[in-house]
Formats: structure tokens, sequence, C-alpha cells
């Protein structure tokens, strides 16, 4: 499994994980009861300790997206009555949450922002 | 004791009237990779060489893998590699004769390993040592060093003369070990941005002290950079954050800042206001922001942040 | 492999020890008995250089290390002393000193056979010495004068007592000689023990 890190960000490598891994199960690539790698292959692949693994795999499973079975393996499993469709909910809400903060910070009102989005999904409208 | 591979107790170190290590307290868990970070004369290589047993400490103790570091006994020596700067064989031995040496030494050692890791640098192990360009003689001593499979690997600046593909091949090596064995390692340097990529602990000492000590994603989580026009923090947030470094950039403040409390982001973010920005930073600029803009009264009181 | 590392060892003491071979009389074979056990001391102590860091730091442990080296000073010593009691046993001494006229000729080769013997009993007592002086000034935290200085008192006593039992026989003898092992056994575990906490610095 290929997953993008960057070492140098700043932001915990744990974190990526999970925040890759997220991305993945929303946007379709890892679908429900998908093994994911074991924590020793993942650490082997991203040069990595294997208890940042298992630190990944434990928020992924705190947060109800896989689930550790012992034995077997770690498999994406989205629960609490969520969906793919949610989760990408979720994912989409979290970049805009981010991104109102940030436009808040540069001091421009809602009715602004939510304009310029509008403009800017249109203009997108003519490749989806 | 038994579950920290290395364990220093207020170790103390003079040379002379010079004083390379003052009181260093240190735990090196086992299966960790702790990067070993500061100015030249921090006393990082006395620490390596104490540990090793080659020197002794003049107060305090050092323990590794459950024995003392001076009296190691046969066993516990085989176990620990080391490669360090001026520890270096004759200029007319040669890899073979090396080979040999090691080999004698350890019982795990892997001359079969040791020879692909030369061959895949097309390094002859007829070739005296001598011959060789720095970066080869450093490849050279790694290669020997983890080719025992120790169980405790001591480096230090083992990249140093090596070119990037070499660097990233060393430590590609050296994370695969500890992986494998649950060995632990402990590796000084300069160049940050590698050993960023697979250290696990990193401990920044100044003038004989640690300074900072601690797992690197605890780091990655808990220090910011916050720019602000003022240069104090509101007095809610300085009992929550200890201040690593201050400077004055380009009209702005720079304050680094380790959060000690359960502040996540946005909590920060609200209690520095609106013109304050947030950035995570990245190990180079954690190092600089420690080296270059330390409080003098944090560096004076010597006080550890922990 | 140890045989690899003594080899390497030893090596380097035969450059520059040089062994005495040709025969000489009384007081000079001292001379270069001591000059050997000095060099062989200095040669195999050089623990301030990049060199001998490097196989302290390989993951020996101490004792073997001083083993390898007590190995190396007795094969130079072999070295030394071997072909030059041959040279006195097999007659060839005689011979050469026939074809100069020597003089005292015929009654050479029984007188001298003892000769070489105290030579290796003169090394025996003078390379632990030499090692324990040596180690002792590399000593982080005793006083490295102190081990030089005991050393010395201790040899020149006892070869005082050599003298002594040249005159004397019977069990005065013996006692000379058991205090004699006793000394030299006492040399070579102090040694080793001091060896222990060595300090390797380059």
């Amino acid at each position: 499994m290929y997953l993008h890190l960057d070492h140098h960000s700043g932001e915990p490598i744990y974190r990526q994980i999970v925040e890759a891994i997220k991305y993945q199960v929303a946007s379709g690539r890892l679908a429900q009861e998908d093994r994911l790698p074991s924590i020793r292959t993942l650490a082997e692949e991203l040069k990595i300790n294997p208890r940042t693994v298992v630190k990944a795999y434990e928020e992924l499973q705190h947060a109800g997206l896989v689930v550790m079975r012992h034995g077997q393996g770690v498999f994406v499993s989205v629960n609490h009555g969520a969906t793919p469709q949610s989760v990408r909910q979720k994912a989409i809400a979290d970049m805009a949450r981010r991104m109102l903060a940030e436009a808040s910070r540069l001091g421009a009102p809602k009715a602004e922002v939510l304009r310029i989005i509008e403009s800017e999904a249109n203009k997108m409208e003519p490749e989806q | 004791m038994s579950d920290h591979a290395v364990r220093t107790v207020e170790l103390r170190r003079d040379f002379g009237t010079v004083r390379a290590l003052d009181g260093l307290s240190l735990e090196v868990s086992k299966g960790t990779i702790l990067t070993l970070l500061g100015p030249n004369g921090a006393g990082k290589t006395t620490l390596l060489r104490i540990l090793m047993g080659l020197i002794e400490p003049t107060n305090g103790q050092a323990f590794v893998l459950g024995s003392s570091a001076r009296s190691q006994p046969a066993g516990v020596a085989g176990r620990v590699a080391y490669v360090g700067d001026r520890c270096e064989p004759p200029d007319w031995a040669t890899p073979a004769l090396l080979e040999g040496v090691q080999a004698g030494a350890s019982r795990s050692f892997d001359r079969a390993l040791f020879r692909e890791c030369c061959k895949r640098r097309g390094l002859s192990l007829k070739r005296p040592y001598g011959a060789l360009s720095k970066g080869q003689r450093r490849w050279v001593l790694t290669s020997l060093a983890l080719a025992c499979r120790p169980e405790l690997v001591l480096l230090d600046e083992p990249a140093d003369g090596l070119d990037p593909a070499a660097r990233k091949a060393l430590y590609d090596a050296l994370r695969g070990h500890v992986n494998e064995c649950e060995a632990t390692a402990i590796v000084t340097t300069h160049v940050i941005a590698d050993i960023e990529r697979i250290a696990d602990d990193v401990a920044i000492m100044m003038a004989g002290r640690a300074v900072l000590h601690g797992p690197l994603e605890d780091l990655r989580d808990r220090v910011r950079q916050v720019e602000m026009s003022g240069g104090i923090l509101p007095p809610e947030l300085s009992d929550q954050v200890s201040v690593l470094g201050r400077a004055r950039l380009g009209g702005a403040s720079v304050v680094w800042i380790k959060n000690n409390g359960g502040l996540d982001d946005d909590g920060l973010r609200r209690l520095l206001g609106p013109d304050a920005t947030v950035r995570n930073v990245g190990l180079e600029t954690l190092y600089l922001a420690i080296a270059e803009h330390q409080p003098a009264a944090l560096a004076e009181s010597g006080k550890g942040l922990e | 492999m140890p045989a690899t590392l003594a080899g390497s060892l030893g090596l380097w003491v035969y450059c520059l020890a040089w062994p005495d071979v040709m025969m000489a009389r009384d007081p000079w074979p001292g001379l270069i008995v001591l000059l050997q056990c000095l060099l062989l001391a200095a040669l195999l102590g050089r623990f301030e250089t990049p060199s001998f860091a490097f196989l302290y730091s390989r993951g020996y442990s101490r004792d073997a290390l001083w083993g390898h080296v007590m190995l190396a000073s007795a094969l130079s010593v072999l070295a030394a002393l071997v072909p030059a009691w041959l040279i006195v046993r097999t007659g060839l001494r005689s011979h050469l000193h026939d074809l100069l006229q020597s003089p005292y000729f015929p009654i050479m080769a029984p007188r001298e056979a003892w000769v070489p013997l105290i030579w290796l009993g003169l090394y025996v007592l003078l390379v632990p010495a030499c090692h324990y002086a040596w180690i002792r000034r590399a000593q982080p935290t005793r006083g490295s004068q102190g081990g030089s200085l005991a050393v010395v008192g201790i040899l020149v006593a006892l070869l005082a007592g050599f003298d002594l039992v040249r005159r004397l026989d019977g069990w005065f003898a013996w006692l000379c000689g058991l205090l004699y092992g006793a000394v030299v056994v006492a040399l070579l575990l102090g040694g080793r023990a001091l060896h222990r906490s060595l300090e390797v610095r380059s």
C-alpha cells in the first residue's frame, strides 16, 4: 500500500497514516472488508517504527473505520451505522472547517466565502 | 532496569577543567532509535564512548543492556556495536582482515551480510582501508557494525561524507534492523533531515545536558511555531506551555512552544487570537529554535524541558 | 579469528621490537631484554591511537584483549629467544668463535648453555612488569608515576636478590624462586585488573 508520508512537515506520522487511510476509504479506494497491510509489513514498507503503525490502526479502530481481528489482521469495517459516503462527507466537512477558519482569519464574512465557493464549483462543473 | 536498553544516571565526565557531561540522566527503551543532536562539544561523542566502555565517567552511572557500561562481560560486549570518530583501523587493514577481527568478537557476525554490503557499494575486500574515501570508510565500519546484528548500535555521525543515496540506504538498513530484532540505536548526526525519517526519540544536548528529550511523534504533536505581532503569550497559555525559543524575524515575533497540557490546536488558536499563526515544525526548525533562540534563562538554569 | 587478531598485534610488535639474536657478554643481553620488554609494553599499549580505539570498540571483552596482548608478547619473546638458544645449543656459536680464533673456544659451549635460560627468566619478569607499568600510566585515576616507581623498585630488589642467590644456596634460593614467581603472578594479575578499567581515548 502506498501512503505518502511527509517526515519533515511536523505532522505526526501516525496521524498522516490515519488521514491517508480515511481518505482512501472516503474515496472508495478501500472498500468494506478490505484487508489492510499487517503492522509489520506496513512498518517495513514505510520504514517506520511498528509502534507508530499500531497507534495509527488503534486510532482508526477508535474512529470506527477499521477493526483489528485477532489472528486474522486489520480490516476496513466502517461501522456505527456509517457508510463510505458518510466518511466522505466527514472528510469534506473537516476540509471545510479548516478553510472557514482560515477565511475568518483573513477577515472574510460568511456570505463572501459562500459566494466564492459557489462560483468555483460552477467553474468546475463542466469537467464533472 | 531490564527493559531499558540504555540508562544513565547523573552522568558526569570532566576532561581536566572541561566538563563534557553534566549530570545527564537518560533512558532509552528497546526497539527505539534515538537521535542525539547538539552542537559540537555538547558531549554526544563522550556519552557514546562511555556507553561503549572506552572511557569512564567521573561521576554517575551508565548501564547498557542491563549491565554496567564499564565492566561489560564478554556476552554483553559482543552485542553492542559502535562506529565512532577517530576509532578507525590502521590504513593497511583490509576489509577482509576487519571481517576476521569482528568475527572473533561477535558470535552473531554475519560474514555474508558484510560482504554483500561491501559489494553493493563496489568495495573490494582486499583493498586497504587507507585507500578508501571518507564515505566509503564510514560505510565499511557501519556495515561491520550492523552485520553483527547487535542489540545496541551506537553510531557517531555515521552518514558523514556519504551521498544522499548512501545515507538513505544506511538509515533504511538501520531501521530495518531495529524493526526486525527489536534492537536499539543511538545515532549522532548533524544532517537532521535524513534522521528525521527514521528517528523514534530525540534528545538535544547542550553543554553536557539533555535540554530536550522525548519521542519525535510527541514533539510533532506538541511543538508549534507561533507567529504574532506582540511577543507576549496570553497568561492562560503561559502555564500550559513551555517556551522553547523566541526570535524576532522580519518584524514579527516568533515563539516556539511546547504544549504540555491537553490543549489542542483549535484551543491554542482560540487563546492566541486571530492575529497569530500557528504552524507545525519539522525537526530541523525545532533544533534551530533551541540552538539559536533558546531563552537565555533556560540555558543558564539548565532545566530540561521534558 | 583470535589468531588473526594476535597476528595483527604481533605484527606491530615485530616490526619495531628488534629481538636480540646475536650473542654477547653478560651485561648487554640484560639491556637488550629490557629494551625489548619496554618496546613491547609501549607498542602494545598505545591506547591513545585511533587504531587501538578501534580494536577496543569491536566488542571484545577487556580480558580477551589483555589475553591477546600477553600472547603477542609471549610470541615476540619466543621469537627472540628460541633462535638465540638454538644458536648456543647447537654449537653454532662455538663454531663461529672457533673461526674467529677466540681463545675461549673449547670451554664456551657447556658454560653458556644456561645463559639463555637466565634471559628467559628476565623476560618472564620484565614483560609483565613493563606492561603493568604502562597500563598503570594510562590509568585515568591512579597516579601515573607510582606504578613505574613501584615496578622499578621491585625489579631492583629482585635483581639484587639474584646476585645473592648465586652465592647462597639451599632453602634461601628456593625462597627467592618463590618470591620471583609470586611477583610475576602479582604483576600479571594486577595488570589484567587495571586493564579492565583502562580508558581508551583518541
